[in-house]
């Protein structure tokens, strides 16, 4: 029962703030959102200490054909659930000082999202994986396209059919496996014997939709666009979120339960992954657009994550989920800091921007913390993680390790170089009147810089939490 | 049995209440009465299992469901025919009447057991939605739509007696039952092939599926809004019972031979309907593609559960037509306002009319199969059994184009969110059009998120 009501909380407080008027959409959304990460939290606290009941929730769907609806909490959808409410909340809160139209529509559809996405996470049978996974993509598309920049149409409409069509491949999948397991519990799809057509359609079906959804190159094309164009609260949910859920998804739906496709594919995926690093990091140095520039260095993380996640070690899987959480929050905030740029200059453009540092010495400091996170500095939240993803990587490959730790290392340049143009120097006449934060940022962003010093100097809780569920991915995924 | 009885008798009534000049009441009596027949309909005549007038019409749960489903589908529409013919409303009754004709004929259709009740209950239906579809008179496009409709019925109705004299010079009889049991024994005959094959095409022209879609789009375009509505939900219903009917129980031995023609015709209409869908630019028009396209799940359905289970079927109609009804009570709603069916005219429409919007872009969702409504799973049972039935290719071709699909279902929600200046031409519709939109949602939504209730009943 306590697994269902992190999807009915986020729930309820979305038919609250639709029903309530604009006034109070922004508060009844943050009340919600507080609501349900400290529930998370005190399931964390029980998690831990060992107390395990009621954090399986399984239903009859259907008789014929046998679909359940089960939703369960182990370590990895512990971190995930974490994650998800903690950002929620956070992005409830980014929106504070913003002048929004119709709040109570776009916060109601965020707290829809946090709902689908929680339910993603704790998906152990595949139709209500499925359900959450598209379910996710309807609330996004609307924030998208409502609330972006006037020219959002065509490009929230080409990443709509983009995870359209991953998704709805899976669904193929899916009904393969159906068929051949009789059922789509997790656990029964574990060390299932395919023959090869059929495991080289089901992993096609699952690759699709979580490369999309992270994106991986060459299925990258929507997210730059998207991030752009999308509002800001989006494109938060967008890259700390929803990103992860393709990441999960592979840890989770495709590693376990694919084995012997896993082993064909690695090279492939592995080489698509560094290919990712090396591609975002070279384009993110040519962009002048703020949220351009993170789209792509988010770009270039998240192959890192990949290859990492592919190298089937240990290290390389718990090093997946520290940077997720890492990724999840410096990008976060980087995307906010994005965003107070652009409440109060009106640009992204970093031609315009300078001497941002001289009149809002807060506001800088927290964006500095957020950059040398970014690069993974030592002391902060993706270091951990990095370090571990490289390492495994090395051990798959020294070559590619070798690739992805020079490119890394790049995100210093182009981070430092953007924050230089955007931050020091003088001040022109678009940022003489920047004014520093006010309490609504101040309490956006100390979560996430508390988060990046915490992680980075303390990361083990969170590999504690992960290790033994990492450990089964493994062992079920070596063949 | 019942069912059909007290329908016709609500038609002529109809016709009396005009004459004692009571035409403000008849739109909210017959409404109220269909809907609660069909609730009648399911508690007095479930698992009863029963044959009436020496096995004309047979009463099972498949028919009973299938009864009900029209008859609520026919109550919603009707709901909406007061506003819709606001400026005529002297000839209310007249309406009202074809409306509930056509669906007694729909209701023989999911329930007869006879050749001879099957005739009657497809021209019972064809000939009130002739004159429905020509109604506008003013109007030529209509009155084109009507003469097409009725043209190529004609024709095809000679089909279907054609198929049925033929197949019964070879089994000796009407009776569905027996015709089945004559077959087992029979040798395939060409006459008997040339039977089948006439009998299954004409049948198959009233489900419009490619290739027997031509008339389809200019029908559904030209007909007033509240009768292309009708059509694509009851009269399609109804066609595919009686399809499924008549591969079940009476052509069973064919099937085998039938089976690889059926799902060329099913591949042909996902390709035909998803890409042409793609091109147009009213919505009428989209829908009736949509529909097109539908159709070919319907029959997907049938093929893919080896003609044994209409389970899927039904659940699949179900999820569809009450999405549609969602549809048009908008489409009925923005084309009476605006004048025209464009896609254009719903430029705006979120702005002015939020919650109505709502509905409609769900209604869509459900249609273009995206969880958790009911056309998702729907889909998903759809072609899980297309899979298990080793027709993969089909599957991931019926993939490919709902996909396509989502092309002219979001042209209509991306017209939909664009703003405009002026909103005011957005005048409020009555409420009986929110209500019947938002009871179309909420079974989309009942029949997606709890399906057990309605998957695998018979």
């Amino acid at each position: 029962m306590i697994a269902i009501t992190l999807l009915i909380l986020p729930f309820i407080g979305a038919l609250l703030t639709v029903l309530l008027s604009d006034s109070f959409a922004k508060k009844m959304a943050l009340t919600s959102t507080l609501i349900t990460f400290i529930f998370t939290m005190k399931i964390y606290f029980d998690f831990t200490g060992g107390n395990v009941d009621g954090l399986v929730y399984d239903a009859q769907w259907l008789q014929e054909p046998n679909l359940s609806f089960v939703l369960k909490i182990d370590g990895l959808s512990m971190l995930m659930l974490i994650l998800t409410n903690l950002l929620s909340m956070v992005i409830v809160l980014s929106g504070a000082g913003a002048t929004q139209k119709n709040t109570k529509a776009l916060y109601g559809l965020i707290l829809l999202m946090q709902a689908a996405m929680n339910g993603n996470f704790m998906a152990f049978e595949g139709f209500t994986f499925y359900v959450f996974w598209e379910l996710t993509l309807i609330p996004i598309y609307f924030i998208a396209l409502l609330w972006g920049t006037d020219y959002t149409r065509k490009i929230t409409f080409k990443f709509f059919l983009y995870t359209l069509v991953g998704s709805f491949f899976m669904m193929i999948s899916f009904i393969i496996l159906y068929l051949v397991a009789g059922s789509l519990r997790l656990e029964n799809l574990y060390g299932l014997s395919l023959t090869g057509i059929a495991q080289s359609l089901i992993i096609l079906g699952f690759f699709l939709a979580f490369a999309i959804k992270i994106p991986l190159v060459p299925l990258h094309t929507w997210q730059a666009e998207t991030y752009t164009a999308a509002p800001t609260q989006g494109t938060m949910l967008l890259s700390a979120i929803m990103l992860k859920m393709g990441l999960y998804g592979f840890m989770r739906w495709l590693l376990p339960v694919l084995p012997f496709a896993v082993a064909q594919v690695t090279p492939i995926i592995m080489v698509l992954g560094i290919v990712g690093v090396v591609y975002g990091a070279v384009i993110a140095v040519q962009q002048n657009n703020l949220k351009r520039l993170f789209a792509f260095s988010s770009l270039s993380h998240v192959g890192l994550i990949t290859a990492g996640i592919f190298s089937l070690k240990l290290i390389g899987l718990t090093g997946a989920t520290v940077q997720m959480f890492a990724h999840a929050v410096n990008v976060a905030g980087l995307f906010f800091a994005a965003e107070i740029i652009r409440r109060r200059t009106g640009t992204l453009d970093l031609n315009a921007l300078g001497g941002i540092r001289s009149v809002a010495p807060w506001f800088s400091t927290y964006f500095f913390i957020l950059v040398i996170a970014s690069f993974g500095l030592p002391s902060t939240n993706a270091f951990v993680g990095e370090f571990m993803l490289i390492f495994a990587i090395w051990q798959y490959n020294a070559f590619l390790a070798i690739i992805a730790g020079l490119t890394i290392i790049f995100a210093a340049v182009y981070l430092l170089r953007m924050y230089q143009r955007a931050m020091l120097g003088n001040t022109n006449t678009v940022t003489a009147k920047f004014t520093d934060l006010t309490l609504s940022e101040h309490l956006t962003f100390l979560p996430l810089v508390v988060l990046v010093f915490a992680m980075g100097l303390y990361p083990k809780p969170i590999i504690h939490l992960v290790e033994p569920i990492v450990n089964q991915i493994i062992h079920l995924a070596a063949i | 049995m019942g069912t059909i009885i007290i329908t016709t008798a609500l038609g002529l009534f109809t016709m009396v209440l005009d004459m004692l000049r009571l035409r403000k009441i008849i739109v909210a009596f017959t409404s109220v009465v269909l809907i609660g027949l069909s609730v009648y309909n399911v508690v007095a005549y479930w698992d009863l299992n029963r044959a009436f007038y020496s096995n004309m019409i047979i009463v099972n749960n498949f028919s009973v469901a299938f009864s009900s489903l029209l008859l609520l589908l026919t109550g919603l529409f009707i709901m909406l025919a007061d506003w819709f013919f606001e400026d005529e409303s002297q000839k209310i009754a007249d309406y009202v009447t074809l409306f509930i004709f056509a669906l007694v004929g729909a209701l023989m259709m999911v329930s007869y057991g006879n050749m001879a009740s099957m005739f009657l209950g497809i021209e019972t239906l064809s000939i009130s939605v002739y004159v429905l579809t020509a109604s506008n008179r003013r109007s030529q496009s209509s009155t084109e739509a009507g003469l097409k409709y009725f043209l190529i019925g004609a024709f095809m109705t000679g089909f279907l007696t054609l198929g049925i004299t033929l197949i019964y010079g070879v089994t000796g009889t009407f009776d569905i039952r027996e015709m089945n049991a004559a077959l087992v024994n029979l040798p395939f005959t060409p006459i008997l092939t040339v039977g089948v094959i006439t009998l299954i095409s004409a049948m198959l022209y009233k489900s419009s599926v490619a290739p027997f879609h031509f008339w389809a789009p200019d029908v559904y375009t030209g007909a007033p809004a509240l009768m292309t509505g009708f059509m694509l939900t009851v009269v399609k219903v109804a066609a595919f019972g009686a399809i499924y009917r008549l591969f079940a129980e009476a052509l069973v031995t064919s099937m085998p031979f039938v089976e690889p023609i059926l799902v060329m015709i099913v591949i042909m209409t996902f390709i035909i309907s998803n890409f042409s869908g793609l091109l147009q630019t009213s919505v009428k028009r989209i829908m009736a593609f949509s529909g097109i396209s539908h159709a070919g799940f319907l029959l997907l359905a049938i093929i893919a559960s080896n003609f044994s289970s209409a389970g899927n079927l039904f659940y699949y109609a179900a999820g569809y037509t009450l999405a549609n009804v969602t549809a048009f009570a908008i489409i009925i709603y923005v084309s009476k306002v605006k004048g025209s069916d464009q896609v254009d005219s719903f430029k705006g429409l979120l702005f002015a009319k939020p919650w109505l919007s709502v509905a409609f872009i769900i209604a869509l969702l459900s249609m273009a199969g995206i969880p958790p409504f009911a056309g998702f799973v729907g889909k998903y049972l759809v072609l899980l059994d297309t899979v298990k039935a080793q027709y993969t290719y089909v599957a991931i071709l019926a993939i490919i184009t709902s996909l396509v699909s989502i092309f002219y279902y979001f042209k209509i929600v991306i017209a939909m969110t664009q703003k405009i200046e002026d909103v005011s031409s957005f005048t409020n519709p009555p409420v009986i059009y929110s209500i019947v939109a938002w009871i179309g949602v909420m079974s989309v939504i009942i029949l997606g998120v709890v399906p057990k209730y309605f998957v695998g009943l018979f």
